[in-house]
């Protein structure tokens, strides 16, 4: 059967796109949180007031981690920046459920004890690439759909070929017309970002769905293969004898001269009550555009020297590059809130091409098209909700609750698990519009709550400076602003009656 | 009296319809998995530095694929084009052989 | 800050290109004249990324930049969405005050290697 290029473009850019829509529509909302994840995992530990120089609150971090796990393998901690005020440890430990433990600890006090446990941004943020499911297949399942996002822009742009004809056109009130409007204008005025996040995106994940090029040319070998990778890694097997460890603060001072400039970033400490023990200080992340620069490594008992190394390699640095412009960690705030913008907007772009593929097969009623529509107001509108939900779990639950950071996880999945179910049953339209209220309403009493049980946002923000609070109170009235206008514009909105067709929709 | 139907274009769409998402998936796979031996043998650099690029280059391997076995004129292209193209790189692969 | 000089040049420049367009042109109640208009824009697209462009990170400054255009074509759409007939006013205040921003960075630059 003889089709224009046009025509089977377009056929597979709706299937990429609508197979698994909803997932992407997913991932990239958990994505464009994550751009402020360290805001996010600082909103919810609210008992953190604390703020200690990157130095001194890694001192205070292996002081308590040598008192409370003296015998763990491996300590492995990133130092709190300008944006983020704890200290971020992983260590195992054999009593954790997982076999290792992944916590906050305060920066002046090295513990955990005094804040609430909970996964903070981490827990967006690993959703966003893990989907919540074992490893490895949640990140194979992000890759997958991330590959066919990837084809979707293509053929999108294919197909939209005069892109630049209409690239500010939006015409209000014309329906599907309109909401291909709104499509093409979210798709290509963030085109490079589209384009870039999701190619960089699959670059994060390429050590697992493709490792065949190591393969290729070391064989079996995987030892050769990292050595070669990071000639730096300074690494040797415990002596069996203890030792203590050498004071860290001149260490992280010695590193800092080095870095020139440099911020600390991650220090990991390999067999910390050995004789053996290796101290590898990196610089932050966020220094440069590749993520993973520079790193220093010392001998644990005495404090010594033992190697430094800068990737220079071009194709490492690439790599590195394409890993840090998906992280953003190098982003100054106006780059920052672009992130976020864009993020926003290829969501956007995910949301009403699922909307429009409705919209073209009015007439239609079969079950297919009834699944589209139910699923797009649970993800739509549901995901929102159970953000919010998750953020409410964090101030309602018992500050003692045992499991407390698997039970705000809970409440994000009922809240989106109600929410998709309150879209099969109530009558379309009507589901849209009191979800939106439902979400409107769960961001703007938040910041009510959470200043009635912590003391901290709202004016007492605003009068002490608190900037993480006040920030984050406003963005919740904004995006309550947001559900609500667009739940008043879907009220306001009549729908044209579907016209009668003589043929039948197109699948 | 009744008419005999042969097997109708409906189910040669059906099997010319799955041929292509075969190709663009499954073909779409391997062509990247084709590329990134060749490209990691084939690169006159270091190994390691061979080894990333390609990874890098066969990301682009699966849209390629997948654009090509919709756009061909024909299933049997689509299929011809992707799965030729990949026994090409992983003959190119194998005559390579692992770098020492 | 680079960015203030970037943005409102950029959307200047990305508004002209628009009035260029018969369509937006006519919703803006002028007459479009592309010959003009759209290398004018372009142009100040250029003066928007040189401006960018003057941050001692260079690649930082290209991702920055590429979001604040994304972010100048965004806020053009809305503005012919919302309020067409404001477009051309606003496309040259924006130019002022892009020029007046770099200029004040210059000024800043100057008197910093001075002093």
């Amino acid at each position: 059967m003889k089709r224009s290029l046009r025509q089977s473009m377009s056929g597979l850019h709706t299937w990429s796109g609508l197979l698994l829509g909803w997932l992407l529509f997913a991932i990239t909302l958990s994505g464009t949180a994550t751009v402020f994840r360290s805001e996010i995992s600082g909103w919810m530990r609210p008992e953190v007031t604390a703020v200690a120089p990157p130095a001194k609150a890694i001192e205070a971090a292996v002081g308590w981690l040598a008192r409370a796990h003296p015998k763990a393998a491996g300590w492995y901690l990133a130092a709190p920046d300008d944006r983020l005020a704890t200290v971020q440890a992983v260590f195992d430990d054999p009593a954790a459920p997982a076999g290792y433990r992944d916590i906050a600890l305060d920066p002046s006090t090295g513990s955990p004890d005094a804040m609430r446990a909970t996964l903070g941004g981490e827990f967006l943020y690993r959703f966003h690439f893990e989907l919540q499911l074992p490893y490895p297949w949640g990140r194979i399942l992000a890759s997958a759909a991330a590959m066919l996002m990837l084809i979707a822009l293509i053929s999108g742009i294919i197909i939209h070929a005069r892109i630049f004809k209409d690239v500010f056109t939006l015409r209000p009130g014309k329906g599907k017309r309109s909401w291909l409007d709104a499509h093409n204008v979210l798709g290509v005025l963030a085109l490079p970002f589209h384009l870039m996040i999701t190619a960089t995106g699959i670059v994060t994940l390429l050590t697992l769905t493709m490792p065949w090029a190591a393969m290729a040319n070391y064989g079996q070998d995987l030892a050769r293969t990292f050595a070669e990778q990071s000639p730096g890694l300074v690494s040797r097997p415990a002596a069996g004898t203890p030792e203590t460890l050498a004071p860290i603060g001149p260490m992280l001072a010695e590193a800092e001269r080095r870095f020139a400039g440099g911020r600390i970033g991650r220090v990991s400490i390999a067999n910390p009550a050995d004789a053996n023990s290796v101290v590898t200080v990196a610089n932050h992340d966020g220094d440069q555009l590749a993520y993973r620069q520079s790193t220093v490594s010392f001998d644990g008992g005495s404090g010594r020297v033992m190697g430094a190394y800068a990737e220079s390699r071009p194709a490492q640095q690439t790599y590195a590059a394409l890993y840090g412009l998906h992280m953003a960690r190098f982003a100054p705030w106006v780059s920052r809130w672009l992130y976020f913008g864009c993020g926003l907007a290829l969501a956007g772009t995910i949301a009403t091409g699922l909307v429009l593929w409705l919209q073209a097969r009015q007439g239609a009623a079969g079950p297919g098209h009834m699944l589209v529509a139910r699923l797009n107001i649970g993800t739509i509108a549901g995901l929102p909700i159970a953000m919010l939900a998750l953020l409410w779990g964090n101030r309602l639950l018992p500050f003692g609750l045992a499991g407390r950071e698997g039970a705000e996880v809970s409440v994000f999945f009922w809240a989106w698990g109600a929410a998709i179910l309150f879209g099969f049953l109530r009558p379309v339209r009507r589901a849209w519009i009191e979800l939106f209220w439902v979400a409107a309403a769960g961001a703007a009493l938040l910041p009510f709550a959470s200043f009635a049980l912590t003391g901290r946002g709202l004016w007492v923000a605003i009068l002490g400076g608190d900037r993480l609070f006040w920030g984050f109170d406003l963005m919740l009235f904004a995006l309550a602003a947001l559900f609500a206008a667009i739940a008043r514009k879907i009220a306001a909105h009549r729908a044209p009656a579907p016209r009668r067709r003589r043929t039948p929709a197109p699948a | 009296m009744t008419v005999f139907r042969p097997p109708s274009a409906a189910l040669r769409q059906c099997v010319g319809l799955a041929a292509r998402i075969a190709s663009a998936s499954i073909g779409g796979y391997a062509l990247a998995v084709a590329t990134a031996f060749a490209v990691a043998r084939g690169l006159p650099i270091s190994r390691v530095e061979a080894m990333t690029t390609a990874s890098l280059l066969a990301i682009l391997a699966m849209p390629a694929a997948a654009i090509w076995s919709f756009a061909a004129p024909g299933p049997r292209s689509a299929t011809a084009g992707v799965f030729g193209l990949t026994t090409l790189f992983a003959l190119a692969a194998w005559l390579l052989g692992q770098p020492a | 800050m680079s960015a203030a000089a970037a943005l409102p040049l950029a959307f200047a420049g990305l508004a002209l290109i628009g009035l260029s367009m018969d369509r937006h042109a006519r919703q803006a109640a002028r007459v479009a004249r592309p010959a003009r208009q759209r290398p004018a824009g372009w142009l100040l697209l250029i003066l928007s990324l040189a401006a960018s462009l003057a941050a001692p990170n260079w690649r930082f400054a290209i991702v920055e930049w590429i979001g604040l255009a994304a972010a100048a074509a965004g806020l053009v759409v809305l503005t012919l969405y919302g309020r067409p007939r404001a477009l051309a006013p606003l496309a040259l205040a924006a130019a002022t005050l892009g020029a007046v921003a770099w200029i004040a960075a210059l000024f800043q630059m100057v008197l910093a290697t001075h002093s």
